[in-house]
């Protein structure tokens, strides 16, 4: 029976990252810049979502000489599901704060 | 002469393996890392140090990061990049069920297990640690499944030195032991228990060894 667990906010921020543009393919470095994590909790997320086939990976082919190429990662079926799901409880979660924000707002003027 | 550093048990069963394994130690980091040590700088030297302590089937992530890492520019970048990757490479989640992951947690500490049986001399251990370094270098750890006899030459070199080493033992390690005994040392027991494990030991080097000689072809 596989464990259904709701994703911590960092992978979460992970996975919208990834599912901003899902066709692309993204590397460790530019989604720890977009996210704000460093490598440490980054590349762990990236292990569990690989390993869970929400992300896939490959390795980059048009490298620059004397580079190594890059691993480069992008979201695909149930991470595509599972981005879609969480982006709609972040606009979810958006909408309730800002319904409680408003009647104190209100009442303020 | 009986008491203090130079107590015979002391020489035979601690400091003779402390230099030894410390020896060990740098040889094997010298010889494995000979290639890249030209090529990297300090961060990553760092990381490919940890990398290389990464399960095998985490070992295409250990490749993603030294290639990120080759991408960075800027010194403080790539410092806090390499350190980062080396916590994820020591510590990274567990693939399979929790008993591998145990065994990972117990091979990430066999550096600490290493110190406390050099600080803490019930004698032997040093010895026994010694034969998990030596097994670790040459053929991965007995406690997770990696392997590295994907590098012969590099096997064959370590294996040469495992031999002036098992040699070094036979000369000045069981002797000093025996001339412990016959001198009524205290601890006459751990005497005993430390030649008998140096012994066992030094047979399991001399078969891993032969196996060695035979290349991965031998497996």
């Amino acid at each position: 029976m596989s464990r259904s667990r709701y994703p911590s906010a960092q992978t979460t921020a992970v996975v919208l990252a990834l599912a901003e543009d899902p066709a692309a393919w993204r590397y460790g470095y530019e989604l720890c810049q977009q996210t704000g994590l460093k490598a440490g909790s980054m590349y762990p997320i990236l292990m569990r979502l690989a390993d869970r086939g929400l992300l896939e990976t490959t390795w980059e082919n048009d490298v620059p000489a004397g580079r190594p190429p890059r691993h480069l990662y992008r979201l695909i079926g149930r991470g595509l599901e599972l981005a879609a799901e969480l982006a709609a409880t972040s606009a979810r979660a958006a909408k309730a704060k800002r319904a409680r924000l408003r009647p104190q707002t209100e009442g303020a003027s | 002469m009986k008491n203090g550093l130079l107590d015979f048990t002391l020489v035979s069963f601690v400091f003779t393996p402390l230099v030894l394994t410390v020896t060990l130690w740098l040889s094997i980091w010298w010889v494995r890392t000979r290639e890249s040590r030209s090529a990297l700088d300090r961060p990553g030297l760092l990381l490919a140090a940890a990398v290389r302590r990464m399960p095998e089937e985490r070992r295409d992530w250990g490749a993603a990061m030294m290639a990120e890492l080759g991408r960075l520019q800027g010194s403080s970048s790539r410092w806090w990049f390499a350190l980062g990757c080396a916590r994820a490479a020591l510590f990274p989640p567990r693939a399979g069920g929790p008993p591998r992951y145990l065994t990972h947690a117990l091979t990430r500490l066999d550096p600490i297990c290493g110190m406390l049986s050099v600080a803490v001399p019930p004698l032997g251990l040093p010895f026994l640690y010694l034969a998990t370094v030596i097994f670790e270098a040459i053929g991965g750890s007995p406690l997770t499944p990696s392997s590295r006899w994907s590098d012969p030459a590099a096997a064959m070199e370590v294996a040469r030195f495992i031999g002036l080493l098992s040699l070094l033992f036979t000369l000045s390690g069981l002797p000093l032991g025996v001339v412990g005994l016959m001198r009524r040392e205290r601890l006459r027991w751990l005497s005993v228990l430390g030649m008998l494990s140096s012994l066992c030991i030094i047979g399991y080097f001399l078969i891993v060894m032969s196996f060695v000689a035979g290349g991965p072809n031998g497996d």
